[in-house]
């Protein structure tokens, strides 16, 4: 059950559950099962579509990830970030993903090419379920190391 | 993933024949879920299945679940482009009606470059809160468990037409189930035996980890499965696992294996990776001995010689 967007960078300013499908019409997603389960805004301007996974899968999250934003950006809704929860990773599609341990990016294990949801600039982000806290704080430092950049 | 199926690959076949064997048996599979999955279209891509994946939607015919339309759209695609048949792929989106449930869920063939991880041909629902895969809801109700595991994983393999594609194998499991990850199945078809024993040693090798990898790295599968073969009573031992983690076999010249329990594989498993497989590897001369011996045989095969051409002080 989703339980609001993870506090990536404190508590969400603003908050739509996308599985309540009251949100979803305020926001003019479809209600074709291919959505995310939250879209949010942090204090930081960030505006982030999150997926949780309880199996795992990241080709159907990213599936979900691709359909929901494409939504919102067409109603001119703002996103910036992209992000998988899931459990942890699967021995099968770790041998086409990788995730990068510091910056928590997704790439295409044989191109090495980072996962990008066209309209949003930011890579798909992975953290895991079992290593929360930490993968939090790796997002966290990652975007100070870009916004001083 | 819920169902994963791979083919076999044949030899000197065109990108194109194989295209159209591999949609033959999709649609095949189509067939046999038809009470219970209703495609509503179907997608034409080009190298992955999703733009952000590097793909491109070729073609998109959204309206119509009649099985021969979308069979007509599919080939008119393939000979569209006969010669990128390699990288070809569809996607089938549909609704799985299971009860009273009703669940958004797909099939899709991978081409070429995505089977390698998830199969030939993959169907699954879109993941809701209730339920995180198709198995999820399999489970609620044992008649379309019956239909949709037990009988689809016993009789489908019958059903495809040898002449022109033959299943290898057929997995059910939660996530992404494969070759490596027997652990998380809860039904499995394999077209010999042998397969899954195959499968169990490339799964201890990705959980075990290096020293077990080393161990088994120098020998080929085949070899290792051969061996064990040979093993008297190996094949009654193996049964008796079976019962014990209670997974049903059902054998037709093929295997098909059906777990009573959620655990019942990853327990199996447990036991042939702690009997058999870790045993062997511990005792099998690994990389490293192997390699030491290659190198003492060629520096004393050299050291002899160059103390036979060394000219002695007499000559």
């Amino acid at each position: 059950m989703f339980k609001g967007c993870t506090p990536v960078y404190g508590k969400p300013e603003v908050e739509y559950d996308l599985n309540d499908p009251a949100d979803r019409d305020k926001l003019g997603i479809a209600d074709d099962g291919k959505f995310a389960d939250g879209y949010c805004h942090f204090q930081n301007c960030t505006w982030m579509v999150e997926e949780r996974k309880g199996a795992y899968h990241i080709k159907v999250a990213i599936e979900q990830l691709e359909s929901t934003v494409r939504q919102l950006l067409a109603s001119g809704r703002k996103v910036t970030m992209v992000v998988i929860r899931m459990k942890g990773p699967s021995r099968n599609e770790l041998r086409r993903f990788t995730v990068d341990k510091k910056s928590r990016n997704v790439r295409l294990g044989n191109t090495a090419k980072e996962i990008r949801i066209p309209g949003v600039d930011s890579p798909v982000k992975v953290i895991y379920e079992n290593d929360l806290q930490k993968n939090i704080e790796d997002l966290r430092g990652n975007n100070w190391v870009s916004a001083l950049a | 993933m819920g169902l994963s199926i791979s083919l076999e690959n044949r030899p000197n076949i065109s990108p194109k024949d194989a295209l159209e064997a591999k949609l033959k048996v999709a649609f095949q599979v189509l067939e046999f879920q038809r009470k219970y999955f209703i495609p509503k279209g179907i997608d034409t891509w080009s190298i992955a299945p999703l733009e952000s994946l590097g793909g491109k939607v070729l073609d998109r015919f959204p309206r119509d679940s009649d099985l021969d339309s979308l069979r007509s759209r599919a080939e008119l695609s393939i000979n569209a482009a006969p010669w990128d048949s390699d990288i070809l792929g569809f996607t089938f989106p549909g609704d799985w009606i299971l009860g009273s449930t009703k669940l958004t869920g797909y099939l899709t063939l991978h081409n070429k470059e995505w089977r390698s991880t998830y199969g030939d041909i993959e169907s699954n629902i879109y993941p809701t809160t209730e339920f995180s895969d198709l198995l999820d809801v399999v489970r609620t109700n044992d008649k379309t468990k019956e239909h949709l595991v037990h009988d689809f994983l016993k009789d489908f393999p019958n059903l495809v037409d040898k002449e022109t594609s033959k299943i290898n194998r057929i997995y059910f499991g939660l996530g992404t189930p494969s070759r490596i990850d027997v652990d998380s199945l809860v039904g499995a078809y394999y077209s010999t035996e042998k397969d899954f024993i195959r499968d169990c040693l490339s799964t201890v090798k990705e959980v075990e980890g290096k020293p077990v990898k080393d161990s088994f790295d120098p020998y080929r599968e085949t070899f290792i499965v051969n061996g064990l073969k040979q093993v008297p009573h190996f094949e009654e031992y193996l049964d008796e696992l079976f019962e014990k983690h209670t997974i049903k076999k059902d054998v037709t010249g093929s295997v098909a294996l059906f777990g009573s329990d959620k655990d019942s594989f990853r327990q199996l498993f447990d036991e042939i990776s702690r009997e058999i497989l870790k045993p062997i590897a511990e005792e099998l001369p690994n990389k490293d001995i192997i390699l030491g011996k290659i190198r003492d045989a060629i520096v004393e095969k050299t050291t002899k010689q160059s103390r036979l051409d060394k000219p002695s002080d007499d000559s």
